[in-house]
């Protein structure tokens, strides 16, 4: 969905092709009346100013720096605003006189997606075309029509703003809906392959795991008296047995899609969860580093949700140094009060994220990763997944010098252990 | 004369068949095999005294469960089902089905001697090693 940014540049393109077309006009007004020996070169000098500023504004309107454009409209308001009653005072034609009435129209046009702008002008061209007309020597019927015809023109132009607004505001919601729909599908589906993946990875590992289980348990009873190593190295094989089936039951975890539901949550043992899956995402030149605050206090989340935001983030931050390959990469995890909630960063010291592309990084479908690589939803989903438990996910800069993720949490009094 | 309580295994890994042989001989149990999902012909003929029975093989292991309990000489059989995932509504689908237990794989150790204890109780935790 195009930002506020964006929209406002297309709006403002369209607003160029105005006043380049009034521009146009008014060169063929001034050529048309000195022509025709109506006027001379110093009598046409507002259609000649106009001209000018019409095609200065024209041209501010397709800068790329909002400051300029806005700049431009103000500045094109405010000259005409000014400069058409005094060609009204001073020429006395009926045509100037109308364009009195026909300023609050053309500004609706110009301003229909600044409404409070449309507002303030309108009153204010009324402040000031009141005096003018009874300069002009309007008698009070005159004036009063002149006043109901402008109050009803000035209307028309705040209706039709808070209209154009009205569907505008429809069109969006309609279309963040649609995106919305459009990211879960991406992601259910993605989950469905994931969760197929995952039953077939375990279901293979889990049946040789079995059996290398139970031959350990019969070859170890068969050989009993062993010295010290070959005690350890029992342990050890059956310790390598535990950990491969704690990584087959966390990626199964990962990949199913329904929440393990919201409830106190130990942050260490979650973090330990994730340290295990990392380690298989993250290259073996990436160091992973997990902080723990003593004594802290369980948090109210989604456990599993929680689990698959910081992997996500994990993960994140190995692509961005696996793309910046600074001398010594790290990840590092830190979990810590502050306040009245717990707080969750992940540092990385990779490439960070530049000034221009922070706006846009919770937003669906944006990603500078590879096509292929990226699908532009992690963050998105990641920021919906903490929302839903009451927490927030936010982006800093890292003191590492690549970027932080920061996710708040509330603290757990009451709820049940998840 | 003491018959020798009788196991019967099945699912389509042998090795993990040959595994639970290997453990359950060490209580002093016979083990009959089947990799084959021909579970119910073969309790039908041996009349075993407990069943372990895989889930995923080349055919359902509920279905097989179902007909267990639908013949009459194998509905009273207690029947163990082994699956290599933890799911919840598959757990429950077996027990109403008419299954005793259900152990996700890759089971703990004590489960052969949960699965020695229901065939033949012994006093201590030590294993009765076998006759034969």
């Amino acid at each position: 969905m195009p930002n506020a940014y964006q929209r406002a540049k297309v709006l403002d393109g369209r607003r160029s092709v105005i006043f380049a077309s009034a521009a146009v006009a008014a060169a063929a007004s001034a050529v048309l009346q000195i022509g025709i020996g109506d006027k001379s070169v110093s009598g046409a000098w507002w259609e000649l100013s106009s001209l000018v500023v019409c095609a200065v504004v024209a041209a501010l309107l397709r800068h790329d720096d909002v400051r300029r454009r806005t700049g431009g409209l103000v500045f094109a308001t405010l000259f005409f605003v000014v400069t058409t009653p005094v060609v009204a005072l001073t020429l006395q034609r009926s045509t100037d006189v109308a364009l009195l009435f026909a300023l609050p129209l053309g500004l609706a046009v110009v301003f229909i997606d600044r409404i409070a702008v449309v507002g303030v002008v309108s009153m204010a061209a009324i402040a000031i075309n009141v005096p003018v007309l009874m300069a002009l020597g309007w008698n009070t019927t005159d004036l009063l029509h002149g006043v109901a015809v402008m109050g009803a023109l000035y209307t028309a132009g705040v209706l039709g703003a808070l209209e154009f607004k009205r569907v505008r505001d429809r069109d969006d919601e309609h279309t963040r809906q649609l995106q919305r729909a459009s990211v879960q599908q991406v992601e259910g589906e993605r989950l469905l392959v994931l969760g197929r993946l995952a039953a077939g990875v375990a279901h293979e590992i889990n049946n040789p795991l079995a059996y290398m289980k139970a031959n350990l348990s019969f070859l170890e009873k068969a050989h009993e008296a062993l010295d010290d190593d070959e005690r350890q190295a029992w342990a050890e094989t059956r310790e390598g047995l535990e950990r491969v089936s704690a990584i087959v039951a966390d990626l199964k975890g990962l990949a199913r899609s329904a929440p393990s539901g919201i409830g106190a949550i130990e942050l260490e043992d979650q973090l330990r969860r994730v340290a295990r899956l990392a380690a298989m995402r993250c290259s073996s030149t990436v160091k992973l580093e997990i902080e723990i605050e003593p004594g802290l206090p369980a948090c109210r989340a989604d456990g599993q949700r929680l689990v698959q935001v910081l992997m996500n983030l994990v993960a994140n931050a190995c692509d961005a140094i696996e793309i910046g390959r600074p001398q010594c990469a790290r990840v590092r995890v830190i979990a810590r009060k502050a306040g009245d909630r717990l707080r969750l960063e992940v540092h990385d010291n990779g490439t960070g994220v530049s000034a221009e592309n922070e706006p846009r990084l919770f937003s669906a479908f944006f990603t500078t990763k590879p096509v292929g690589v990226g699908t532009g939803l992690g963050l998105v989903l990641s920021r919906e997944y903490v929302e839903a438990f009451g927490g927030t996910l936010a982006y800093e800069r890292s003191s590492l010098g690549g970027a932080c993720f920061v996710i708040t949490m509330q603290i757990s009094e009451s709820d049940p252990p998840r | 004369m003491l018959r020798t309580p009788t196991i019967l295994v099945s699912d389509d890994e042998p090795l993990l068949v040959n595994a639970l042989k290997r453990e359950a001989r060490r209580f002093g149990i016979d083990v009959l095999t089947d990799t084959k999902s021909n579970v119910v012909e073969i309790a039908r003929e041996h009349h075993p005294d407990l069943i372990v029975l895989d889930i995923h093989q080349s055919r359902d292991g509920r279905d097989l469960l179902a007909e267990l309990k639908k013949h009459p000489e194998t509905r009273d059989v207690p029947v163990i089902m082994l699956s290599a995932n933890e799911d919840q509504f598959m757990r429950h689908t077996c027990f109403e089905l008419g299954a005793a237990d259900y152990e996700v794989k890759p089971f703990d150790p004590s489960f052969i001697r949960k699965m020695a204890r229901m065939v033949c109780p012994f006093e201590d935790d030590e294993p009765i090693f076998a006759m034969h």
